[in-house]
Protein backbone atom coordinates (compact mmCIF):
# COMPACT_ATOMS: atom_id res chain seq x y z
CA UNK A 1 0.00 0.00 0.00
CA UNK A 2 3.02 2.29 -0.62
CA UNK A 3 1.14 3.96 -3.53
CA UNK A 4 -2.20 4.88 -1.15
CA UNK A 5 -0.96 8.36 0.33
CA UNK A 6 0.12 9.52 -3.94
CA UNK A 7 -3.06 8.71 -4.97
CA UNK A 8 -4.97 9.81 -2.32
CA UNK A 9 -3.19 13.49 -1.98
CA UNK A 10 -3.60 13.66 -5.99
CA UNK A 11 -7.01 13.20 -5.35
CA UNK A 12 -7.25 15.83 -2.74
CA UNK A 13 -6.05 18.46 -4.84
CA UNK A 14 -8.51 17.04 -7.68
CA UNK A 15 -10.93 17.87 -5.12
CA UNK A 16 -10.17 20.87 -3.74
CA UNK A 17 -8.75 22.73 -7.02
CA UNK A 18 -12.43 22.18 -8.64
CA UNK A 19 -15.39 23.84 -7.64
CA UNK A 20 -17.11 20.80 -7.02
CA UNK A 21 -16.41 19.92 -3.85
CA UNK A 22 -16.82 23.35 -2.51
CA UNK A 23 -20.27 23.41 -4.42
CA UNK A 24 -21.21 20.37 -2.74
CA UNK A 25 -20.37 21.26 0.18
CA UNK A 26 -22.17 24.62 0.37
CA UNK A 27 -25.32 23.29 -1.10
CA UNK A 28 -25.42 20.35 1.59
CA UNK A 29 -25.08 23.37 4.26
CA UNK A 30 -27.81 25.37 2.47
CA UNK A 31 -30.33 22.59 3.05
CA UNK A 32 -28.85 20.98 5.72
CA UNK A 33 -29.28 24.65 7.28
CA UNK A 34 -33.01 24.85 6.51
CA UNK A 35 -34.27 21.74 8.07
CA UNK A 36 -32.60 22.53 11.09
CA UNK A 37 -34.35 25.86 11.23
CA UNK A 38 -37.66 23.97 10.59
CA UNK A 39 -36.55 21.29 13.54
CA UNK A 40 -35.97 23.83 16.37
CA UNK A 41 -39.08 25.94 15.05
CA UNK A 42 -40.88 22.32 15.53
CA UNK A 43 -39.31 22.15 18.56
CA UNK A 44 -40.47 25.58 20.02
CA UNK A 45 -43.95 24.86 18.93
CA UNK A 46 -43.73 21.38 21.20
CA UNK A 47 -42.55 23.38 23.86
CA UNK A 48 -45.64 25.95 24.08
CA UNK A 49 -47.42 23.40 23.70
CA UNK A 50 -46.11 21.45 26.22
CA UNK A 51 -46.37 25.16 28.72
CA UNK A 52 -49.80 25.55 27.60
CA UNK A 53 -51.22 22.36 29.04
CA UNK A 54 -49.30 23.09 32.17
CA UNK A 55 -46.79 20.27 31.08
CA UNK A 56 -49.51 17.56 31.30
CA UNK A 57 -48.87 16.53 27.76
CA UNK A 58 -46.19 15.65 25.26
CA UNK A 59 -43.65 16.58 27.90
CA UNK A 60 -41.58 13.77 26.22
CA UNK A 61 -41.13 15.13 23.21
CA UNK A 62 -39.27 18.00 25.05
CA UNK A 63 -36.14 15.58 25.20
CA UNK A 64 -33.42 17.10 22.88
CA UNK A 65 -32.05 13.88 21.63
CA UNK A 66 -35.18 12.46 20.34
CA UNK A 67 -37.08 15.79 19.85
CA UNK A 68 -33.86 17.50 18.01
CA UNK A 69 -31.00 15.38 17.16
CA UNK A 70 -32.40 12.35 15.98
CA UNK A 71 -34.95 14.38 13.34
CA UNK A 72 -31.13 16.40 12.43
CA UNK A 73 -29.26 13.43 11.84
CA UNK A 74 -32.26 11.20 9.86
CA UNK A 75 -32.83 14.66 7.84
CA UNK A 76 -28.96 15.11 7.06
CA UNK A 77 -28.75 11.53 5.99
CA UNK A 78 -31.11 12.26 3.38
CA UNK A 79 -29.62 15.08 2.36
CA UNK A 80 -26.55 12.75 2.09
CA UNK A 81 -27.97 10.93 -0.43
CA UNK A 82 -28.58 13.35 -2.54
CA UNK A 83 -25.41 15.25 -2.67
CA UNK A 84 -23.29 11.75 -2.94
CA UNK A 85 -23.67 10.96 -6.45
CA UNK A 86 -22.14 14.38 -7.07
CA UNK A 87 -18.96 14.09 -5.02
CA UNK A 88 -18.78 10.30 -6.47
CA UNK A 89 -19.24 10.24 -10.29
CA UNK A 90 -15.98 11.89 -11.46
CA UNK A 91 -13.66 9.09 -9.86
CA UNK A 92 -13.41 6.30 -12.63
CA UNK A 93 -15.64 8.26 -14.97
CA UNK A 94 -13.43 11.13 -15.42
CA UNK A 95 -10.10 9.24 -15.74
CA UNK A 96 -11.68 6.94 -18.43
CA UNK A 97 -12.82 10.05 -20.58
CA UNK A 98 -10.06 12.40 -20.41
CA UNK A 99 -7.77 9.10 -20.91
CA UNK A 100 -5.59 9.88 -17.78
CA UNK A 101 -6.78 6.12 -16.69
CA UNK A 102 -3.82 4.94 -19.13
CA UNK A 103 -1.37 6.97 -16.85
CA UNK A 104 -2.89 5.42 -13.69
CA UNK A 105 -2.89 1.71 -14.82
CA UNK A 106 0.77 2.48 -16.66
CA UNK A 107 2.43 3.67 -13.62
CA UNK A 108 3.71 1.00 -10.53
CA UNK A 109 0.35 1.48 -8.83
CA UNK A 110 -1.77 -1.41 -7.58
CA UNK A 111 -6.03 -1.55 -8.32
CA UNK A 112 -6.03 -1.50 -4.80
CA UNK A 113 -4.04 1.78 -4.21
CA UNK A 114 -6.22 3.22 -6.41
CA UNK A 115 -9.47 2.29 -5.26
CA UNK A 116 -8.36 3.01 -1.77
CA UNK A 117 -7.17 5.98 -2.15
CA UNK A 118 -10.21 7.45 -4.13
CA UNK A 119 -12.64 5.95 -1.15
CA UNK A 120 -10.34 7.74 1.10
CA UNK A 121 -10.02 11.19 -0.83
CA UNK A 122 -14.21 11.02 -1.22
CA UNK A 123 -14.62 10.11 2.51
CA UNK A 124 -12.06 12.67 3.70
CA UNK A 125 -14.19 15.66 1.80
CA UNK A 126 -17.24 14.01 3.07
CA UNK A 127 -16.06 14.22 6.78
CA UNK A 128 -15.33 17.65 6.06
CA UNK A 129 -19.14 18.43 5.12
CA UNK A 130 -20.29 16.55 7.87
CA UNK A 131 -18.21 18.37 10.39
CA UNK A 132 -19.50 21.63 8.92
CA UNK A 133 -22.50 20.96 10.75
CA UNK A 134 -21.20 20.86 13.93
CA UNK A 135 -22.25 24.81 14.71
CA UNK A 136 -25.83 22.99 14.86
CA UNK A 137 -25.24 21.08 18.16
CA UNK A 138 -22.82 24.41 19.24
CA UNK A 139 -26.38 26.63 18.95
CA UNK A 140 -28.15 23.68 20.85
CA UNK A 141 -25.84 23.73 23.48
CA UNK A 142 -25.84 27.52 24.31
CA UNK A 143 -29.23 26.66 25.30
CA UNK A 144 -29.13 22.94 27.43
CA UNK A 145 -27.02 20.63 27.85
CA UNK A 146 -26.03 18.39 25.34
CA UNK A 147 -26.79 14.51 25.25
CA UNK A 148 -23.33 13.79 24.13
CA UNK A 149 -23.91 10.29 23.58
CA UNK A 150 -26.60 10.60 20.51
CA UNK A 151 -24.46 13.15 19.29
CA UNK A 152 -21.15 10.85 19.07
CA UNK A 153 -23.49 7.74 17.55
CA UNK A 154 -25.48 10.23 15.29
CA UNK A 155 -22.04 11.18 13.77
CA UNK A 156 -20.61 7.56 13.86
CA UNK A 157 -23.77 6.53 11.79
CA UNK A 158 -23.56 9.24 9.47
CA UNK A 159 -19.50 8.56 8.75
CA UNK A 160 -20.43 4.35 8.16
CA UNK A 161 -23.67 5.57 6.02
CA UNK A 162 -21.21 7.80 3.97
CA UNK A 163 -18.65 5.35 3.57
CA UNK A 164 -20.88 2.73 2.41
CA UNK A 165 -22.68 5.18 -0.11
CA UNK A 166 -18.81 6.31 -1.32
CA UNK A 167 -18.12 2.63 -1.84
CA UNK A 168 -21.22 2.62 -4.39
CA UNK A 169 -20.20 5.50 -6.05
CA UNK A 170 -17.23 4.27 -6.98
CA UNK A 171 -18.30 0.80 -7.87
CA UNK A 172 -20.99 2.86 -10.69
CA UNK A 173 -18.07 4.99 -11.74
CA UNK A 174 -15.82 2.60 -12.92
CA UNK A 175 -18.28 1.01 -15.11
CA UNK A 176 -18.63 4.05 -17.35
CA UNK A 177 -16.66 6.60 -18.71
CA UNK A 178 -19.37 9.13 -18.92
CA UNK A 179 -20.05 11.28 -15.08
CA UNK A 180 -23.91 11.77 -15.89
CA UNK A 181 -24.73 8.14 -16.08
CA UNK A 182 -22.41 7.50 -12.91
CA UNK A 183 -24.50 9.72 -11.37
CA UNK A 184 -27.86 8.87 -12.19
CA UNK A 185 -26.79 5.42 -11.62
CA UNK A 186 -25.37 5.71 -8.11
CA UNK A 187 -28.49 8.05 -7.50
CA UNK A 188 -30.68 5.42 -8.74
CA UNK A 189 -29.27 2.56 -6.40
CA UNK A 190 -28.91 4.43 -3.60
CA UNK A 191 -32.79 5.21 -3.95
CA UNK A 192 -33.46 1.56 -4.61
CA UNK A 193 -31.78 0.83 -1.34
CA UNK A 194 -33.63 3.45 0.37
CA UNK A 195 -37.67 2.36 -1.09
CA UNK A 196 -36.97 -1.12 -0.53
CA UNK A 197 -37.42 -0.22 3.00
CA UNK A 198 -40.34 2.20 2.97
CA UNK A 199 -41.53 -0.58 0.87
CA UNK A 200 -41.21 -3.50 3.99
CA UNK A 201 -42.75 -0.82 6.33
CA UNK A 202 -43.68 -2.69 9.18
CA UNK A 203 -45.15 -6.05 7.82
CA UNK A 204 -43.82 -8.97 9.10
CA UNK A 205 -43.62 -11.14 6.23
CA UNK A 206 -39.89 -12.57 5.82
CA UNK A 207 -39.41 -10.62 2.65
CA UNK A 208 -40.48 -7.76 4.77
CA UNK A 209 -37.71 -8.62 6.74
CA UNK A 210 -35.55 -9.24 4.53
CA UNK A 211 -36.08 -6.02 2.45
CA UNK A 212 -35.69 -4.13 6.09
CA UNK A 213 -32.46 -5.73 6.57
CA UNK A 214 -30.83 -4.62 3.16
CA UNK A 215 -32.52 -0.86 3.58
CA UNK A 216 -29.76 1.63 4.06
CA UNK A 217 -31.50 4.02 6.16
CA UNK A 218 -33.35 1.23 8.54
CA UNK A 219 -29.73 0.59 10.25
CA UNK A 220 -28.84 4.16 10.51
CA UNK A 221 -32.17 5.19 12.57
CA UNK A 222 -30.76 3.64 16.14
CA UNK A 223 -27.73 5.76 15.53
CA UNK A 224 -29.71 8.94 15.42
CA UNK A 225 -31.56 7.81 18.27
CA UNK A 226 -28.27 7.15 19.88
CA UNK A 227 -27.94 3.90 20.07
CA UNK A 228 -25.04 1.61 18.54
CA UNK A 229 -25.24 -1.62 17.68
CA UNK A 230 -22.60 -3.84 15.98
CA UNK A 231 -24.96 -4.98 13.87
CA UNK A 232 -25.98 -1.91 12.18
CA UNK A 233 -21.97 -0.95 11.72
CA UNK A 234 -21.34 -4.77 10.67
CA UNK A 235 -24.17 -4.25 8.04
CA UNK A 236 -22.47 -0.91 6.83
CA UNK A 237 -19.07 -2.04 6.60
CA UNK A 238 -20.59 -5.51 4.46
CA UNK A 239 -22.22 -2.99 2.74
CA UNK A 240 -18.99 -0.71 1.99
CA UNK A 241 -16.51 -4.20 1.43
CA UNK A 242 -18.67 -5.68 -0.97
CA UNK A 243 -18.94 -2.80 -3.26
CA UNK A 244 -15.13 -2.23 -3.17
CA UNK A 245 -14.28 -5.83 -4.03
CA UNK A 246 -16.64 -5.34 -6.69
CA UNK A 247 -14.52 -1.75 -7.89
CA UNK A 248 -11.85 -4.01 -7.80
CA UNK A 249 -13.05 -7.16 -9.98
CA UNK A 250 -13.76 -4.58 -12.53
CA UNK A 251 -10.62 -3.16 -12.61
CA UNK A 252 -9.44 -6.36 -13.01
CA UNK A 253 -11.44 -7.40 -15.76
CA UNK A 254 -9.39 -5.41 -18.28
CA UNK A 255 -6.15 -7.79 -17.64
CA UNK A 256 -8.77 -10.61 -19.38
CA UNK A 257 -7.70 -11.60 -22.44
CA UNK A 258 -10.27 -11.15 -25.19
CA UNK B 1 15.40 -5.59 -23.87
CA UNK B 2 12.03 -5.33 -25.41
CA UNK B 3 10.77 -8.89 -26.74
CA UNK B 4 7.52 -8.91 -28.38
CA UNK B 5 6.54 -12.44 -30.42
CA UNK B 6 3.60 -13.20 -32.43
CA UNK B 7 1.29 -10.96 -30.81
CA UNK B 8 -2.25 -10.56 -31.58
CA UNK B 9 -5.22 -8.54 -30.61
CA UNK B 10 -8.77 -7.85 -31.86
CA UNK B 11 -11.38 -5.92 -30.74
CA UNK B 12 -15.07 -7.75 -31.08
CA UNK B 13 -14.31 -8.46 -35.18
CA UNK B 14 -11.56 -6.34 -35.64
CA UNK B 15 -8.13 -7.36 -35.92
CA UNK B 16 -5.86 -4.56 -34.69
CA UNK B 17 -2.35 -6.54 -34.70
CA UNK B 18 -1.98 -10.06 -36.94
CA UNK B 19 1.00 -11.34 -35.60
CA UNK B 20 3.57 -8.69 -34.49
CA UNK B 21 7.14 -9.90 -33.73
CA UNK B 22 9.81 -7.42 -33.32
CA UNK B 23 12.70 -6.98 -30.08
CA UNK B 24 14.50 -3.76 -29.51
CA UNK B 25 18.19 -3.73 -28.00
CA UNK B 26 19.95 -1.48 -25.06
CA UNK B 27 21.02 2.05 -26.11
CA UNK B 28 18.60 2.08 -29.42
CA UNK B 29 15.77 4.06 -30.68
CA UNK B 30 13.64 2.08 -32.37
CA UNK B 31 10.69 3.41 -34.94
CA UNK B 32 7.17 2.67 -35.16
CA UNK B 33 5.65 3.79 -38.54
CA UNK B 34 2.60 3.58 -40.42
CA UNK B 35 -0.51 5.15 -41.33
CA UNK B 36 -3.60 5.65 -39.22
CA UNK B 37 -5.14 2.67 -37.53
CA UNK B 38 -2.09 0.37 -38.53
CA UNK B 39 -1.88 -0.52 -34.66
CA UNK B 40 1.04 1.61 -33.38
CA UNK B 41 -0.88 2.74 -29.93
CA UNK B 42 -2.53 -0.87 -29.64
CA UNK B 43 1.20 -2.49 -29.77
CA UNK B 44 2.41 0.45 -27.32
CA UNK B 45 -0.15 -0.06 -25.19
CA UNK B 46 0.19 -3.60 -24.96
CA UNK B 47 4.30 -3.52 -24.09
CA UNK B 48 3.41 -1.21 -21.20
CA UNK B 49 0.83 -3.60 -19.76
CA UNK B 50 -2.37 -1.09 -20.74
CA UNK B 51 -4.07 -4.05 -21.84
CA UNK B 52 -3.83 -7.42 -22.38
CA UNK B 53 -2.94 -9.35 -25.87
CA UNK B 54 -5.21 -11.66 -26.90
CA UNK B 55 -2.62 -14.07 -28.13
CA UNK B 56 1.52 -13.44 -27.88
CA UNK B 57 3.72 -12.65 -25.81
CA UNK B 58 5.42 -9.29 -24.91
CA UNK B 59 8.63 -8.87 -22.45
CA UNK B 60 10.36 -6.04 -21.22
CA UNK B 61 13.75 -6.38 -19.36
CA UNK B 62 12.74 -10.36 -18.90
CA UNK B 63 9.56 -9.36 -17.38
CA UNK B 64 6.23 -11.13 -18.92
CA UNK B 65 3.85 -7.94 -19.66
CA UNK B 66 1.37 -10.75 -18.84
CA UNK B 67 2.53 -12.24 -15.60
CA UNK B 68 4.48 -9.72 -13.95
CA UNK B 69 2.99 -6.54 -14.59
CA UNK B 70 4.36 -4.47 -11.65
CA UNK B 71 8.10 -5.24 -12.41
CA UNK B 72 7.62 -4.10 -16.28
CA UNK B 73 5.58 -0.70 -15.23
CA UNK B 74 8.55 -0.10 -12.82
CA UNK B 75 10.69 0.05 -16.05
CA UNK B 76 8.70 1.69 -18.11
CA UNK B 77 8.21 5.81 -19.07
CA UNK B 78 5.15 5.92 -20.99
CA UNK B 79 3.70 9.12 -22.90
CA UNK B 80 0.29 7.75 -24.42
CA UNK B 81 -1.06 9.44 -27.51
CA UNK B 82 -2.44 12.88 -27.10
CA UNK B 83 -0.62 13.62 -24.05
CA UNK B 84 -3.51 12.88 -21.48
CA UNK B 85 -2.75 14.82 -17.94
CA UNK B 86 -4.73 16.05 -14.66
CA UNK B 87 -6.10 18.91 -16.06
CA UNK B 88 -6.92 20.10 -12.47
CA UNK B 89 -3.57 20.17 -11.00
CA UNK B 90 -0.60 22.35 -11.50
CA UNK B 91 3.12 21.11 -13.14
CA UNK B 92 4.49 21.08 -10.54
CA UNK B 93 1.70 19.32 -8.67
CA UNK B 94 1.47 16.94 -11.26
CA UNK B 95 5.06 15.67 -11.49
CA UNK B 96 5.26 15.66 -8.02
CA UNK B 97 2.59 13.24 -7.53
CA UNK B 98 4.41 11.32 -10.40
CA UNK B 99 7.52 11.32 -8.55
CA UNK B 100 5.92 10.05 -5.22
CA UNK B 101 4.23 6.95 -7.65
CA UNK B 102 8.04 6.20 -8.95
CA UNK B 103 9.29 6.11 -5.63
CA UNK B 104 11.61 9.22 -5.42
CA UNK B 105 11.63 10.89 -2.13
CA UNK B 106 12.35 14.28 -0.22
CA UNK B 107 15.34 16.35 -2.21
CA UNK B 108 16.16 13.71 -4.67
CA UNK B 109 12.45 14.15 -5.88
CA UNK B 110 12.59 18.10 -5.97
CA UNK B 111 16.30 17.67 -7.71
CA UNK B 112 14.98 15.10 -10.43
CA UNK B 113 11.86 16.91 -11.08
CA UNK B 114 13.69 20.44 -11.74
CA UNK B 115 16.08 18.79 -14.44
CA UNK B 116 13.23 17.14 -16.38
CA UNK B 117 11.14 20.36 -16.50
CA UNK B 118 14.46 22.14 -17.41
CA UNK B 119 15.08 19.18 -19.79
CA UNK B 120 11.55 19.71 -21.81
CA UNK B 121 11.31 23.34 -21.43
CA UNK B 122 8.82 23.51 -19.15
CA UNK B 123 9.89 25.27 -15.66
CA UNK B 124 8.70 28.55 -16.71
CA UNK B 125 4.78 27.72 -16.46
CA UNK B 126 5.86 24.99 -13.35
CA UNK B 127 2.82 26.90 -11.10
CA UNK B 128 -0.23 26.74 -13.91
CA UNK B 129 -3.24 24.63 -14.40
CA UNK B 130 -1.97 22.42 -16.30
CA UNK B 131 -6.11 23.50 -18.14
CA UNK B 132 -4.50 26.83 -19.16
CA UNK B 133 -1.31 25.23 -20.96
CA UNK B 134 -1.42 24.96 -25.01
CA UNK B 135 -1.17 21.89 -26.34
CA UNK B 136 2.31 21.98 -27.12
CA UNK B 137 3.14 22.51 -23.62
CA UNK B 138 0.51 19.31 -22.26
CA UNK B 139 2.76 17.52 -24.39
CA UNK B 140 5.89 18.83 -22.66
CA UNK B 141 4.86 18.03 -19.83
CA UNK B 142 3.33 14.11 -20.99
CA UNK B 143 7.15 14.05 -22.16
CA UNK B 144 8.19 15.36 -18.44
CA UNK B 145 6.33 12.58 -16.59
CA UNK B 146 7.40 9.99 -18.60
CA UNK B 147 11.23 10.87 -18.18
CA UNK B 148 11.19 11.85 -14.53
CA UNK B 149 12.26 8.79 -12.87
CA UNK B 150 14.78 7.90 -15.71
CA UNK B 151 13.26 4.25 -16.82
CA UNK B 152 15.08 1.85 -18.67
CA UNK B 153 12.57 1.54 -21.75
CA UNK B 154 10.95 4.58 -22.57
CA UNK B 155 7.90 4.15 -24.73
CA UNK B 156 6.67 7.37 -26.56
CA UNK B 157 3.46 7.72 -28.47
CA UNK B 158 3.67 10.83 -30.95
CA UNK B 159 5.95 12.67 -28.86
CA UNK B 160 6.15 15.41 -31.52
CA UNK B 161 2.26 15.48 -32.26
CA UNK B 162 0.67 19.02 -31.80
CA UNK B 163 4.12 20.99 -31.24
CA UNK B 164 5.05 23.89 -33.53
CA UNK B 165 8.55 23.56 -36.04
CA UNK B 166 10.83 25.01 -33.36
CA UNK B 167 9.44 23.09 -30.53
CA UNK B 168 9.97 20.01 -32.83
CA UNK B 169 13.42 20.23 -33.12
CA UNK B 170 14.11 21.01 -29.74
CA UNK B 171 12.22 18.08 -28.23
CA UNK B 172 13.72 15.75 -31.22
CA UNK B 173 16.82 16.36 -29.60
CA UNK B 174 15.43 16.15 -26.08
CA UNK B 175 15.02 12.53 -27.20
CA UNK B 176 18.31 12.12 -29.18
CA UNK B 177 19.94 12.42 -26.14
CA UNK B 178 17.77 9.89 -24.34
CA UNK B 179 19.23 6.93 -26.02
CA UNK B 180 22.43 7.25 -23.82
CA UNK B 181 24.07 4.30 -22.37
CA UNK B 182 21.22 1.53 -21.71
CA UNK B 183 18.08 2.91 -22.20
CA UNK B 184 15.87 1.94 -25.11
CA UNK B 185 13.19 4.20 -26.79
CA UNK B 186 10.28 3.15 -29.05
CA UNK B 187 8.67 5.83 -30.39
CA UNK B 188 5.71 6.25 -33.55
CA UNK B 189 5.41 8.50 -35.21
CA UNK B 190 3.50 9.59 -39.14
CA UNK B 191 6.61 12.04 -39.83
CA UNK B 192 8.94 10.38 -42.09
CA UNK B 193 11.79 12.43 -41.47
CA UNK B 194 11.73 12.46 -37.62
CA UNK B 195 12.09 8.58 -38.04
CA UNK B 196 15.17 8.51 -40.03
CA UNK B 197 16.66 11.24 -38.15
CA UNK B 198 15.88 10.14 -34.92
CA UNK B 199 16.06 6.25 -35.03
CA UNK B 200 18.74 3.16 -35.29
CA UNK B 201 16.32 1.21 -36.45
CA UNK B 202 12.20 1.28 -37.97
CA UNK B 203 9.64 -0.97 -37.95
CA UNK B 204 6.93 -0.29 -40.62
CA UNK B 205 3.62 -1.49 -39.75
CA UNK B 206 0.39 -1.92 -42.00
CA UNK B 207 -2.79 -3.04 -41.16
CA UNK B 208 -1.41 -5.03 -38.38
CA UNK B 209 1.42 -6.47 -39.91
CA UNK B 210 5.41 -5.62 -39.88
CA UNK B 211 5.66 -4.91 -43.51
CA UNK B 212 9.53 -4.07 -43.20
CA UNK B 213 12.35 -3.38 -40.35
CA UNK B 214 15.87 -2.09 -40.88
CA UNK B 215 17.74 0.68 -40.26
CA UNK B 216 16.37 3.69 -42.44
CA UNK B 217 19.32 4.44 -44.54
CA UNK B 218 19.26 0.57 -44.99
CA UNK B 219 15.32 0.94 -46.04
CA UNK B 220 16.33 3.35 -48.56
CA UNK B 221 19.12 1.64 -50.00
CA UNK B 222 17.75 -2.05 -50.26
CA UNK B 223 15.52 0.06 -52.85
CA UNK B 224 18.44 2.09 -54.26
CA UNK B 225 18.65 -1.05 -56.79
CA UNK B 226 15.45 1.14 -58.43
CA UNK B 227 15.04 4.70 -59.56
CA UNK B 228 11.81 5.88 -59.58
CA UNK B 229 10.64 8.30 -62.45
CA UNK B 230 7.70 10.48 -61.81
CA UNK B 231 5.25 10.86 -64.79
CA UNK B 232 2.72 13.79 -65.51
CA UNK B 233 0.44 12.14 -68.52
CA UNK B 234 -2.54 13.50 -70.26
CA UNK B 235 -5.58 11.06 -71.37
CA UNK B 236 -7.74 8.34 -70.13
CA UNK B 237 -6.98 7.08 -66.74
CA UNK B 238 -7.32 3.66 -67.05
CA UNK B 239 -5.65 3.25 -70.27
CA UNK B 240 -2.97 5.17 -68.98
CA UNK B 241 -2.44 2.83 -66.56
CA UNK B 242 -3.43 -0.67 -68.50
CA UNK B 243 -0.74 0.95 -70.80
CA UNK B 244 2.48 1.54 -68.25
CA UNK B 245 1.62 -1.47 -66.35
CA UNK B 246 2.16 -3.52 -69.73
CA UNK B 247 5.17 -1.76 -70.70
CA UNK B 248 8.43 -3.77 -70.26
CA UNK B 249 11.49 -2.37 -67.38
CA UNK B 250 8.59 -0.60 -65.11
CA UNK B 251 8.57 -2.60 -62.03
CA UNK B 252 5.75 -0.74 -59.89
CA UNK B 253 3.20 1.73 -61.19
CA UNK B 254 1.49 3.88 -58.95
CA UNK B 255 -0.91 6.84 -58.91
CA UNK B 256 -0.51 10.23 -57.53
CA UNK B 257 -3.37 12.17 -56.63
CA UNK B 258 -5.90 11.31 -59.50
CA UNK B 259 -8.03 14.33 -58.80
CA UNK B 260 -7.48 16.14 -61.90
CA UNK B 261 -9.58 15.15 -64.69
CA UNK B 262 -7.38 15.41 -67.41
CA UNK B 263 -3.35 15.09 -66.10
CA UNK B 264 -2.56 12.29 -64.31
CA UNK B 265 0.20 11.45 -62.27
CA UNK B 266 1.94 8.24 -61.85
CA UNK B 267 5.79 6.92 -60.31
CA UNK B 268 6.62 3.99 -62.02
CA UNK B 269 9.63 2.36 -60.70
CA UNK B 270 12.75 0.91 -62.94
CA UNK B 271 15.72 -1.07 -62.70
CA UNK B 272 18.68 1.37 -61.80
CA UNK B 273 21.02 -0.13 -64.26
CA UNK B 274 18.54 1.09 -67.67
CA UNK B 275 17.90 4.47 -68.67
CA UNK B 276 14.52 3.40 -70.36
CA UNK B 277 13.58 7.16 -70.42
CA UNK B 278 13.78 7.85 -74.06
CA UNK B 279 11.93 4.71 -75.26
CA UNK B 280 9.26 5.52 -72.31
CA UNK B 281 8.46 8.41 -73.83
CA UNK B 282 8.45 7.88 -77.32
CA UNK B 283 6.35 4.99 -76.77
CA UNK B 284 3.83 7.51 -74.51
CA UNK B 285 3.47 9.63 -77.22
CA UNK B 286 3.10 6.97 -79.78
CA UNK B 287 0.59 5.48 -78.19
CA UNK B 288 -1.19 8.89 -78.63
CA UNK B 289 -1.54 10.16 -74.85
CA UNK B 290 -0.06 13.27 -73.76
CA UNK B 291 3.49 13.61 -72.10
CA UNK B 292 3.54 16.54 -69.88
CA UNK B 293 6.44 16.22 -67.57
CA UNK B 294 9.09 13.60 -66.71
CA UNK B 295 11.23 13.06 -63.20
CA UNK B 296 14.07 10.85 -62.75
CA UNK B 297 14.19 10.79 -59.06
CA UNK B 298 15.48 8.42 -55.94
CA UNK B 299 13.96 6.60 -53.67
CA UNK B 300 13.39 8.06 -50.35
CA UNK B 301 12.42 6.45 -47.24
CA UNK B 302 8.46 8.34 -47.74
CA UNK B 303 8.60 6.44 -51.17
CA UNK B 304 9.67 3.12 -49.81
CA UNK B 305 6.84 3.73 -46.81
CA UNK B 306 4.25 4.19 -49.33
CA UNK B 307 5.45 1.80 -51.89
CA UNK B 308 5.43 -1.15 -49.29
CA UNK B 309 2.06 -0.38 -47.69
CA UNK B 310 0.64 -0.11 -50.78
CA UNK B 311 1.66 -3.24 -52.36
CA UNK B 312 0.33 -4.87 -49.56
CA UNK B 313 -3.14 -3.56 -50.46
CA UNK B 314 -2.83 -4.05 -53.70
CA UNK B 315 -1.55 -8.13 -53.25
CA UNK B 316 -4.57 -7.96 -50.68
CA UNK B 317 -6.84 -6.97 -53.66
CA UNK B 318 -5.81 -9.96 -56.11
N1 LIG C 1 -10.85 0.65 -28.10
C1 LIG C 1 -10.98 0.20 -29.37
N2 LIG C 1 -12.10 -0.44 -29.75
C2 LIG C 1 -12.24 -0.90 -31.01
N3 LIG C 1 -11.32 -0.78 -31.97
C3 LIG C 1 -10.17 -0.15 -31.66
C4 LIG C 1 -9.94 0.37 -30.35
N4 LIG C 1 -8.72 0.93 -30.32
C5 LIG C 1 -8.20 0.77 -31.56
N5 LIG C 1 -9.06 0.12 -32.37
C6 LIG C 1 -8.82 -0.26 -33.78
O1 LIG C 1 -7.59 -0.94 -33.85
C7 LIG C 1 -6.87 -0.55 -35.00
C8 LIG C 1 -5.48 -0.08 -34.63
O2 LIG C 1 -5.59 1.12 -33.89
P1 LIG C 1 -4.34 1.89 -33.30
O3 LIG C 1 -4.88 2.97 -32.42
O4 LIG C 1 -3.41 0.93 -32.70
O5 LIG C 1 -3.70 2.53 -34.59
P2 LIG C 1 -2.47 3.55 -34.72
O6 LIG C 1 -1.45 2.88 -35.56
O7 LIG C 1 -2.04 4.01 -33.39
O8 LIG C 1 -3.14 4.73 -35.54
P3 LIG C 1 -2.90 6.31 -35.45
O9 LIG C 1 -1.74 6.59 -36.34
O10 LIG C 1 -4.16 6.86 -36.03
O11 LIG C 1 -2.69 6.68 -34.04
C9 LIG C 1 -7.72 0.47 -35.71
O12 LIG C 1 -8.41 -0.18 -36.75
C10 LIG C 1 -8.68 0.95 -34.67
O13 LIG C 1 -9.91 1.30 -35.24
MG1 LIG D 1 -1.96 5.79 -32.48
Amino acid sequence: MKNLTPVYLKEMRSYFSSPIAYLAITMFLLIASIFFILIVKQYSAVSFEVIRSNFQLKIDQLNIGEGMLAHLYSNIAVIVLFMMPALTMKSFSDEKKTGTIELMFTYPIKDSELVWGKQLAIFTVYAVMIACTLPYELIILYFKPLPLGIVFSGYLGLLLLGFAFISLGLFVSSLTENQIIAAVGTFGALMMFWVIGLVAGDSTMPIAEILRYLSIFSHFESFAMGVIDTRDIVYYLSFSLLFIFGTLRVLESRRYRA
Amino acid sequence: MIEVKSLTKSYGNVNALDGITFSAQKGEILGFLGPNGAGKTTTMRIITCFMPASSGKAMVAGFDCMEEPMEVKRRIGYLPESAPIYRELKVAEFLDFVGRVRDLKGALKVKKIAEVMEQTGISDVQAKLISTLSKGYRQRVGLAQALLSEPPVLILDEPTEGLDPKQIVEIREVIKNLAVGNRTVILSSHILPEVSKLCDRVVIINKGKIVAEDSPSNLASKNQGNLSIELCLQGDIDELRNFLQSTRGLLAVRTVDPSHPTEHRFVVEVDKGIDIRRELSTAIVDKGFGLLEMKLKKLSLEDVFVNLVTKEKAEEEE
